[in-house]
């Protein structure tokens, strides 16, 4: 899924990041734009440290925390960087989920230059799944904020057609 | 600079590289030097590698016990460079992880007569320095002193941080960063918040650069290898309560999670269109 080749990265404390990224969605994502695009891609990279542990810590309240940064926020910009990112990760967990070769692209040695930590395919399934709950959960919750939800619809839109065109 | 300290290691043991059938230069990939380096000898051989035979891999202790990982890091150890890909009987020497752990032996080398090692050097490194405009030596040689003023009363503080980050990255600073036994607590503090803001400023400057194969930004790798654990920290310090509440502290939240960021996408495409 994710060919990551910085030597400690799979020695990051996965949960103990996991805990301090969704606080920093919580606390600071709000007011600083530019925390959104790197917090959101750090925390759906670890996935691919130990996908089991990643879906046990975000699942109970991540949609929440996306939700108030993709639509309950009122800034635009934290709105648009924030479903970018999300449909930028299912995306690549798409392809690693459900292509033939489950993402590997064969692009000569430079593959074997870089650590190999996807995680199983059953593993990038989980994890499609999950987003793609917490998509459907944030549109349901977005009854209260319409007038911020067309990135959210857009969006999920989009990830709707990629999934009936893969089918 | 590896190929000039190499001629002279040939050259004061009395074997020119005209002379050496073993070795060649090449200049591929634009600025990219490349040296290739491959050495067979006729005859049973040790396990010991032909790169012992240059008084720079003399010492390496190479068996076929020796995981690939060791290996690597050997010479990473030796060659004092940026980045290389090491070549063994036209394979290259796998970097995967599931491959670090196995010994020569087991990597299916018979022996490692045949290394060839790709060496990307500083390529701008005899380039001249660009010319300095007139208000960055102003700030430079006052740098001390403006760095002083971050750890001010906040207002000062604030005004500072912003005039300073308007401006390159100070050199004072990265030298302070490159050198790896300067304590992480010396470098970001945890009591003043626009020091530590414009520290990481610096170093997310850095790690841009890195990102970008800044020949100069590599020092960013074995920083990253000592500090990551300090980093992770930082991060989770700064998104705790109260600190989290700061307005202050929450720009060196974005700063110190970038550069985390950074580190961990280099090389890596961002969103693939659905």
């Amino acid at each position: 899924m994710l060919d990551v080749d910085t030597p400690w990265f799979s020695n990051l404390p996965v949960d103990r990041l996991l805990k301090a990224l969704l606080n920093t969605m919580q606390s600071h994502a709000n007011r600083f734009p530019y925390v959104v695009s790197p917090v959101l891609n750090v925390l759906f990279t670890l996935s691919t440290i130990n996908a089991p542990l990643w879906l046990e810590v975000l699942k109970p309240t991540f949609a929440l925390h996306f939700y108030n940064l993709a639509i309950g926020c009122q800034i635009d910009t934290v709105r648009e960087h924030a479903w970018n990112c999300l449909r930028g990760f299912f995306t690549k967990c798409s392809h690693g989920a459900f292509s033939p070769s489950n993402g590997t692209e064969e692009n000569g040695s430079d593959i074997e230059n870089k650590m190999d930590i996807d995680p199983n395919p059953t593993g990038v399934r989980d994890i499609v799944s999950f987003l793609w709950e917490s998509i459907i959960r944030c549109l349901i919750m977005a009854k209260a904020d319409i007038p911020n939800a067309a990135k959210a619809f857009e969006t999920a839109a989009d990830i709707l057609r990629y999934i009936y065109l893969e089918r | 600079m590896f190929l000039s300290e190499y001629r002279k290691n040939e050259i004061n043991n009395g074997q020119g590289l005209a002379t050496s059938p073993s070795s060649e230069s090449m200049e591929v990939e634009g600025k990219k030097l490349i040296i290739a380096r491959c050495t067979q000898t006729p005859g049973p051989k040790n396990v010991t590698p032909s790169l012992s035979s240059s008084p720079k891999f003399r010492d390496i202790p190479m068996s076929p016990e020796t995981t690939l990982r060791e290996f690597y890091e050997l010479l990473a150890s030796k060659l004092s460079i940026i980045r290389f890909r090491v070549f063994a009987q036209g394979r290259e020497v796998s970097r995967k992880e599931a491959d670090q752990s196995k010994t020569i032996q087991e990597w299916g080398f018979k022996e490692l007569e045949g290394i060839m090692i790709q060496v990307q050097e500083r390529a701008q490194e005899e380039k001249p320095a660009p010319p300095k405009c007139v208000a960055e030596t102003w700030v430079s040689e006052r740098f001390y002193k403006l760095q002083d003023l971050l750890s001010a009363e906040p207002e000062l503080a604030v005004l500072t941080s912003k005039f300073l980050v308007m401006q390159p990255p100070q050199p004072q600073l990265v030298e302070r960063l490159r050198n790896l036994a300067i304590p992480w607590e010396e470098l970001f503090s945890t009591t003043y918040p626009w020091d530590l803001y414009y520290s990481l400023y610096v170093l997310q400057s850095c790690v841009s650069g890195y990102k970008q194969d800044d020949p100069d930004s590599q020092w960013i790798i074995p920083f990253g290898e000592k500090n990551h654990g300090n980093l992770v920290q930082l991060i989770e310090w700064l998104s705790s309560p109260p600190i989290a509440d700061s307005i202050d502290w929450g720009y060196s939240v974005s700063s110190a999670v970038s550069v985390l960021d950074g580190y961990i996408h280099k090389g890596l495409k961002r969103n693939m269109p659905l």
